[in-house]
């Protein structure tokens, strides 16, 4: 290994350290000192209902794309009845949860890291424990709480809005109406397929609204570092969310055959 | 009897990486006193300050509190100590998506376990005080740089603490509201209370402060009165005269 790719590795050993170290905290605060419900339900709103609009513009895109897709390649060997099955799964398994996740690092992920940078080196994080408070609980805390319960039900909207889209396409393009598609598309959902988008939903809330507070509170460099943190924020989340992506696929498969081999 | 001192620093050391900052400094701070903190750009008279309050933490040495050592205190054990003494921020450090009303209320919801009514009638009369009536719904955006200053020191001190830390409280400001703060200064102190004051602006250090310190290269070099410094002190007076040469450079 040469000497850049050596100091990369601690670097980034350093980073999930104190990243670590702050979680850990943020549990410890939300377990002994929970934030004021009315500081999290604030947070809920500019996380989560500020968010809808571009999480439901995604979703929408994603179904009609993949309806377009699937509808044209299978309708070629005759199997375009079964583009309501596969948009369905892949939206409420993959898509719904990665797109949003990914949507909510762009826009929340950045939002915290910016404003928990500005705070930072304008000394107002200095002022919270100034005054004898903890900014762990008044800032961190209501955001990856907020994160964690707004991306799951964000996720559900986008699942519906993805399977509304390729309801139009499947409608408008493929030939197939609305009930065929509705019935051939919650024919196969399962609760399963459901509760696995929706573990990861909360995952990848944790991760992005985690990582945005980390390299906010560790901002430095005035108004120029801010911007920095911003797009690290951004980079760092997403690169985050689609390798634990693959992690949690994989643990949910194994879970799900363990549960179908009567081993659970 | 003599007095027990507010704070007692005994060799406190910093170093940032291989750059000794403050090497062995010994300080005390007593009741209706302010000290003040003079030294060039960089001498960390700031980091100093933040110390005195565990924003940061010494490499060694000893920072005591009423006599009890502080020096290891965990985090949370600061909160209690930090009701007691209070950070005024150079740049006033006001939180600015809160109004100034907001700002005030910060501390008193945290710590004051007073009704609401009365937290407001607190805010009213401490912002009344400092001239800042009717800035209630203000946002500190739309405060003058001398009003932000004022507002941030109405916020530290609402919580009535012994002890004021300040940072630099009259850099970038015109001599009215210099002299406002200075006044300030000087009526916490008639109240009783001790201040550690850093700052360039050394009128305002003739002002309000008993004591003089003067930090140079790691170490204060010079401590004594205000008024016998004033009179005879050479390193001082290079220093408030910026003598290119002699002892201070």
């Amino acid at each position: 290994m040469n000497q850049m790719s050596l100091s990369a590795f601690f670097l980034a050993m350093e980073f999930m350290g104190g990243l670590s170290r702050m979680v850990a905290e943020a549990f410890q605060t939300i377990v002994r000192r929970p934030p004021s419900r009315s500081s999290v339900m604030q947070e809920i709103h500019s996380i989560g209902v500020q968010s809808f609009l571009i999480v439901a513009v995604a979703a929408l895109a994603t179904g009609l794309v993949m309806a377009l897709q699937f509808g044209f390649g299978l309708a070629r060997f005759g199997a375009k009845l079964y583009v309501p099955k596969i948009v369905t799964t892949s939206i409420v398994r993959e898509l719904g949860p990665i797109f949003t996740a990914l949507m909510l690092s762009g826009r929340v992920g950045a939002g915290i890291a910016a404003e928990v940078g500005s705070m930072k080196v304008t000394q107002q994080i200095d002022a919270i424990r100034a005054l004898g408070t903890d900014p762990i609980q008044k800032i961190v805390a209501p955001k990856i709480i907020a994160c964690v319960f707004a991306a799951p039900l964000l996720t559900i909207l986008a699942d519906f809005i993805g399977i509304f889209g390729g309801m139009l396409v499947a409608s408008s393009q493929l030939g197939l109406s609305n009930y065929d598609y509705f019935f051939k598309a919650f024919e196969i959902i399962s609760v399963r397929d459901v509760g696995g988008g929706l573990v990861k939903a909360v995952v990848f809330g944790f991760i992005i609204s985690s990582v945005g507070c980390f390299v906010g509170l560790n901002t430095t460099g005035g108004t120029q570092g801010v911007g920095k943190s911003t797009t690290r924020a951004v980079v760092i989340s997403s690169v985050l969310v689609l390798t634990s992506d693959f992690v949690l696929t994989k643990l949910l498969w194994l879970i799900e055959n363990a549960i179908r081999s009567g081993e659970f | 009897m003599k007095k027990e001192p507010l704070i007692e620093v005994k060799g406190f050391t910093k170093k940032f990486g291989s750059k000794i900052v403050h090497d062995g400094l010994d300080f005390d701070l007593f009741p209706n006193e302010v000290v003040g903190l003079i030294g060039g750009s960089g001498s960390g008279k700031s980091v100093f300050l933040r110390a005195l309050i565990g924003l940061e933490h010494p490499d060694a040495g000893q920072i005591y509190y009423k006599g009890h050592d502080v020096t290891r205190l965990r985090e949370e054990q600061w909160y209690e100590i930090r009701k007691n003494v209070a950070y005024v921020f150079q740049g006033g450090a006001l939180f600015d998506s809160l109004t100034v009303e907001e700002n005030l209320l910060y501390p008193l919801d945290a710590h004051s376990g007073l009704s609401r009514a009365e937290k407001q009638k607190r805010i009213d009369a401490t912002l009344e005080g400092f001239g800042l009536g009717g800035t209630q719904q203000l946002l500190p955006s739309d405060l003058s740089g001398g009003m932000q200053k004022r507002v941030g020191l109405a916020r530290a001190i609402i919580l009535d603490p012994e002890i004021i830390l300040y940072d630099e409280p009259t850099a970038g400001l015109d001599p009215f509201n210099t002299r406002n703060i200075q006044d300030v200064i000087n009526e916490l102190k008639s109240r009783g209370k001790g201040g550690v004051l850093v700052t360039h602006d050394i009128p305002t250090v003739y002002a309000t402060c008993e004591r003089l310190s003067l930090l140079m290269d790691g170490k204060i070099e010079v401590r004594g009165d205000v008024e016998k410094l004033k009179k005879g002190n050479e390193m001082v007076r290079q220093f408030i005269e910026g003598e290119r040469y002699g002892k201070t450079k």
